[in-house]
Parts: structure tokens; sequence; C-alpha cells
């Protein structure tokens, strides 16, 4: 069964996904690789929730929690990645 | 806990890192507002992956009704950050360039900088010019002979030309690309310059010729000098040539003058025949002034200087300058003058020089006011000689003065400010002045007319001499030794001396004159005078001859006579060891009187 709101979701991912390719085709932005990793991965884990509606279930809802899981790893190493060279080289300044 | 159980913690774990992280990350990187929307978008799924984990432990939360429209979220968050994180790159790329061009033009302009001080430190104008003749540049001395023209035609801003001008160094530079020079005259609002142009041409990566640079050197004082040095020798070759002119017709006129005065003494008893030499004599005696005068402009030699009263010289020599002009001299002379010591004929000129100066000024005609008066001069006046008695001789005219721009550079030799003036008569002037050790000043302003001062110190001892009355010859008995080159001089001593009552030997030479002395002392028979010629061309002169007829007999009486009446010798002939002097040409009257003032003969009698 599909539900309304992860149709809607898939929807705004689906543009979202559109722009990042553009970007990430662009090299427009330095330094957030890691970050388009983990939208994919999110984008990867909406499609899953999407389809565990539909067939196997049980797989895809495996599969969409660690396309979650691997979305925080790659946030969370992206985040560090740009936090510990940052302190590197010019010391560390909290918001 | 099963796998999903496991992936919700994990992504728990990352999220709540990840969040963490961002408040590490500092605030110039992304900027305050990408920051904030990375922030939220990591939030929304740390949230939904805390509300797995608790549903796995069977608590429901408060986000469980939310979690669907939750995770809408990320995706515009993300999708924001992205959008901001972008823009604040830009931004810092077209900073991180703009400082970049900010810095390259600081650089330029230092470079330029540098240059210019380079461009104005070098003294010479510096111009570039496009190949279509348009001034690109110009150094602050190009500007200020030129004036500012950046930007325009350099034939049109320069020239007043409208097209470029005729052999164009710069335009020649265009052709060949080769370095040319060119010099020209140009007329600039601080009057004519002569400038020497030196054109390269500027070629581009491609090896054409797309501009032309000229250096620009101001030649005017160089060429002045070289004008002036050319005129200068141009003089001195007239001068030798004024000179050597005046010395041989000098001892024409000797032969001249000396034979009219012969033959009026021959013709005593005849009125119309002693009237007539008289006035050829007149005329010969002019041309001896003529001569002298060129003589000294020629060599500006050391003047031969007697003491005497000028009144008369001012006088005769004011109204000899003005022959025929509508100018007349008003003479206030004073009777009480000081006795000066100078040269008649250097003074003579200095007050025609003056005199002719003042009859120019007044083509109209006018008045010329000469005076002469006893000055007493106290220290203190720089405008004036040292301290002390000066006889001063003032010129005042009735001219259009003389601007005072012009005052202060009158004396200067080749200075005039007439048309076709040679710019010598004051120069001469003030030097013959100064050689008498005296000043001359100059009073004007435009209208009102010009006065002109001589000051001459008064001479500490008498006047020297009673003026020669032409009409006395003194006789005399001895031998006298006459030397000159001239044959027909020498024919004419030998007549005049003969007449005098002299037994005359006769010499062509310094040597054979010494010669002679010497035999005639061995055989005791000594002359009573000699006379030697100055200049004797190819031969030993009288200089020499006087000194080796002195060795022989130190008492010797040697008059020494020259066509060069100012020649140092002449004109310190004490000094050469000369008993006197005899300037040709000389009468009979004069020779005699010579001969009878160094001889001192008793039987020396006058002779009407």
């Amino acid at each position: 069964m599909f539900q309304e709101s992860e149709l809607i979701n898939l929807c705004v991912s689906l543009i979202t996904l559109v722009i990042v390719v553009s970007a990430i085709r662009k090299h427009e932005l330095p330094g957030v690789a890691l970050f388009y990793a983990g939208f994919c991965c999110i984008f990867a884990a909406t499609v899953f929730t999407v389809l565990e509606g539909v067939l196997w279930n049980e797989l895809f809802n495996t599969l969409e929690h660690f396309c979650y899981a691997l979305g925080g790893i790659s946030f969370a190493a992206g985040c560090l990645k740009i936090a510990v060279k940052q302190i590197k080289l010019q010391g560390k300044d909290v918001l | 806990m099963n796998l999903i159980a496991f992936f919700d913690l994990l992504a728990t774990v990352g999220f709540g890192i990840a969040v963490l992280a961002v408040f590490f990350i500092r605030r110039d990187y992304f900027g305050l507002q990408s920051r904030i929307l990375l922030l939220l978008s990591l939030s929304v799924y740390l949230l939904v992956s805390i509300s797995n984990v608790l549903e796995h432990a069977d608590i429901t939360g408060y986000f469980d009704r939310f979690e669907d429209y939750l995770e809408i979220l990320f995706m515009p968050f993300f999708l924001f950050f992205l959008f901001s994180v972008s823009a604040k790159f830009n931004l810092d790329k077209r900073l991180a360039a703009e400082d970049a061009l900010r810095s390259a033009l600081d650089k330029a302009e230092a470079e330029h900088s540098k240059l210019e001080a380079i461009l104005a430190a070098i003294g010479d104008g510096i111009s570039i010019q496009d190949r279509n003749f348009k001034v690109l540049y110009q150094n602050k001395v190009h500007k200020e002979m030129a004036g500012d023209h950046a930007g325009k035609l350099c034939y049109e801003a320069y020239e007043q030309s409208s097209e470029p001008c005729p052999g164009c160094p710069v335009e020649a530079s265009f052709l060949d690309s080769k370095v040319h020079k060119a010099e020209r005259r140009a007329t600039r609002h601080k009057g004519t310059l002569y400038v020497e142009i030196t054109a390269s041409p500027i070629i581009n990566q491609k090896g054409e010729v797309y501009a032309g640079i000229e250096v620009v050197r101001d030649v005017t004082n160089r060429k002045r000098m070289t004008d002036e040095i050319l005129k200068a020798q141009k003089l001195e070759s007239i001068g030798l040539l004024a000179g050597g002119i005046a010395h041989d017709f000098n001892n024409l006129l000797a032969a001249v003058l000396g034979n009219i005065s012969l033959a009026k003494t021959y013709a005593a008893s005849d009125n119309k025949v002693t009237a007539k030499l008289e006035a050829a004599e007149k005329a010969s005696l002019r041309g001896r002034e003529l001569t002298r005068q060129l003589l000294t402009f020629s060599k500006g030699g050391s003047p031969v200087k007697k003491v005497m009263d000028i009144n008369r010289l001012v006088r005769e020599s004011s109204i000899f300058s003005l022959p025929t002009s509508r100018v007349k001299c008003v003479f206030v002379l004073s009777e009480e003058l000081w006795p000066v010591e100078v040269d008649p004929s250097q003074l003579s000129q200095v007050v025609n020089n003056l005199v002719i100066n003042a009859d120019q000024a007044m083509p109209e005609g006018g008045l010329i006011h000469v005076s002469t008066e006893n000055v007493l001069l106290s220290p203190g006046n720089s405008t004036l000689p040292a301290s002390g008695k000066y006889v001063c001789v003032s010129f005042t005219d009735q001219g259009q003065g003389i601007a005072a721009g012009h005052l202060p550079r009158i004396f200067d030799p080749f200075y005039s400010t007439k048309a076709g003036g040679t710019g010598l008569g004051l120069a001469t002037a003030f030097s013959i002045i100064k050689n008498h050790g005296g000043h001359i000043t100059v009073e004007s302003s435009p209208g009102s007319g010009a006065k002109f001062q001589v000051f001459l110190p008064a001479a500490p001892k008498g006047i020297d001499e009673l003026p020669v009355q032409d009409e006395e010859v003194y006789t005399g008995e001895g031998r006298i030794l006459f030397m000159d080159d001239d044959e027909a001089v020498r024919i004419l001593a030998q007549d005049m001396l003969q007449h005098l009552g002299y037994n005359i030997v006769l010499a062509s030479n310094g040597m054979e004159a010494v010669n002679i002395y010497k035999a005639a002392m061995e055989e005791n028979n000594p002359f009573d005078a000699v006379i030697l010629d100055l200049e004797v061309p190819g031969g030993m002169g009288g200089s020499e001859a006087g000194k080796k007829i002195l060795t022989i007999n130190p008492a010797a009486k040697i008059l020494v006579s020259s066509g060069y009446s100012n020649d140092s010798v002449m004109a310190n002939s004490g000094k050469y060891g000369f008993s006197g002097i005899i300037p040709k040409p000389y009468k009979i009257q004069e020779l005699g009187s010579k001969l009878h003032e160094h001889l001192g003969n008793p039987l020396s009698q006058k002779s009407f």
C-alpha cells in the first residue's frame, strides 16, 4: 500500500536529486562529497520506503534502515572531516 | 537486538555525531545560514532515527505521529543548504578574485609609480604615441615642455599641423622598426626650444610595431653655446684678419704719414703745398685712429695708458660719433676734472659705442647729455666699484629706454635687442672699462631714456705730458740704428732721421740689428739709440733683438715701434727693457720729439 506522505517525500526527493546531480557534475562545491553520499543514502531509503509497501516488505524495510545508518555515518564523516581539517588549520571556533 | 534496530542505532549515532560536528565547523567556512540549514537537515533524521530506536524498545514517542512529514522536511532543508553553500562559495570565489585583482592592481600601480619616478628622474621628455600618432603617455618633463596632450594627435597638439610632420622620427620608426633621431626647433609657451628627438618602436609579441616612444631632450642651451662658440671663433678669425690688415695698413700709413710730414718740412715756405699736405696728413691721422680702433677690437689688447684730462677726448669722440645724425650732444664737463690714466684710443671707443647706442635709441632725433664730474665713492655701495676717487662720465639719452628684463644682460657678449646688432658694442665697452679698473653702470626704465655712467679711477699722479705741438720739430745729433722689415719704412726713416740731423744705420731684421750693434760696440763706435720694429715676419723681432742688445750693452737706449700699438710689449715696454715706444704710423715731429725726449740731446733745437 502506498502512503500519501511517502509519495510526496519521493517526489521532493527526486527534484532534489536532479539538483544535487547537477551540482555534482559541475563540481561547484568542494569538500561536500560525503554530504552527497549521505543524501544519496537518504534518497535510496525513501525509495525503499515506498517499495516496502508493494513487495518484499521485510527486505526493503531492512534496506531502508541500512540506508539511514549509512547516511548518518556519511554525514557524520563529512562534518567531522571538515571540522577536524579546520581545527587543524586554524583552531577551533565554536558557534 | 535485530538487524533493523542495530541500523537505527547506528543511524542515530551517525546523525548525532554529525549534528555535534556541525558546531565545530568554522562560521566562515559555510556561513551561518548554511550551518543552520545543515543542522536542521541533520536534526530531521536524528529525530527520525531516535524515534525508530524508541519504537524498537516499545516506547512510542511524540515524533511518531509526525515522522513521515518530518522526513519530507529533510529534502528542502538540504536543498537550501546546497544553495546557500553554493552562494557562499561563489561569493568567496568572487571576493578572492577581487582580492587578487586588487592586489594585482596595487602591484601594477606600484610598478607604474616606480616607472613614472624613473621616467621623471631621467630629465628628458618622454612621450608614447600609437600608430595613429595619438599620444598615449607623457612623462612630467614632456608635459612641462609641450603641455598635457594625452589622447590628442601629436602633430595637432605639438605642431598645430593637420598631418604628421615631415621627417618625423616616430613615423620613420613605424616604417622600419629602427631607432631614428632628429633635431627640431619648437615654439612653446616658454619660447623657442631646440630639441633632440630619439624615436624607438615598441614591438608586441607578434613582432608588430604598435606604438612609438620618443625621448625629447632640450638642447637649447647646448645649441646656444655652440652658436656662441661658432660666433666667437668667427669673431676671432675676423679679429686676426683685421689685426693683420691693421698692422700692414699701419706700415703703409707710416710711409704715407712720414713722407707727408717730411714733405711738409721741405715745403715750409709754400703755403699752398703745405695746406694740401696738411689735408692729406689729417686724413692719414684719421686712418691711423681707425686702425688703432680696429686693433683694439681685434685683439682687445692691454691698454697703452697715459695720464690725461679726458674732457677733450670725451667731447671730440662724442662729436666724431655723430657726424650726420639728427641727435646732438649737450656737454656739461667739469673744468676741475681729476686726471685719469687711460688708453685714449680705447676710451674713445667706449665713448663711440655709448654715443652710437644712444643715437640708435632716438631714431627721431633728440639730445644726449654728456657730463663729466669728480666723484668720491664711499664703501658700502655694492653696485659701484671700490671706494675712492673716480671720474664719472655720464651719457643720458631721451630714447625709449631699456626693458627691465634686458638690463641684466645688456653687457653680455652677443646679446642684442636690435635687429642686425652684433651684441659687441656694450660688451667691448664693459671689457675696456674693466681693464682700466673702472666700472660701467646703466639706469633705465621703458619710456624714460637710459643713463650710462662710466667710472674711471682718478690717477694718483699728474698729467704725463703736454699735448704734442704738431708743428714743432726737434732736431738732434747722434748715431741711430733703425730696424724694420718694411723697406718703405726703412727708406722713410732714413730720410726723416737724416733730416733731423742724425746718422742712421739700417737693418731689416733683429739678427742683423744685433750683429751691427755688436760690431759697432767692438769698434768703439756705439749707437746713441736703437729703434726696433716689434714684429718681423720670418725673422728675429724687436723684443728678442732688444734683449740681446741689452745683454751687449745694458745702458742701450732702445725704442720699440709697432703697428700693433696695443701689444702687451708696447703697453709695458719698460718691463722688457725698452726706453720708450713709437707707435706706427708716426710723423717726423713725433719721431724727433721721442728721440729728443729719450736722448736728452743738448744740441737738439726747435725748428719751425
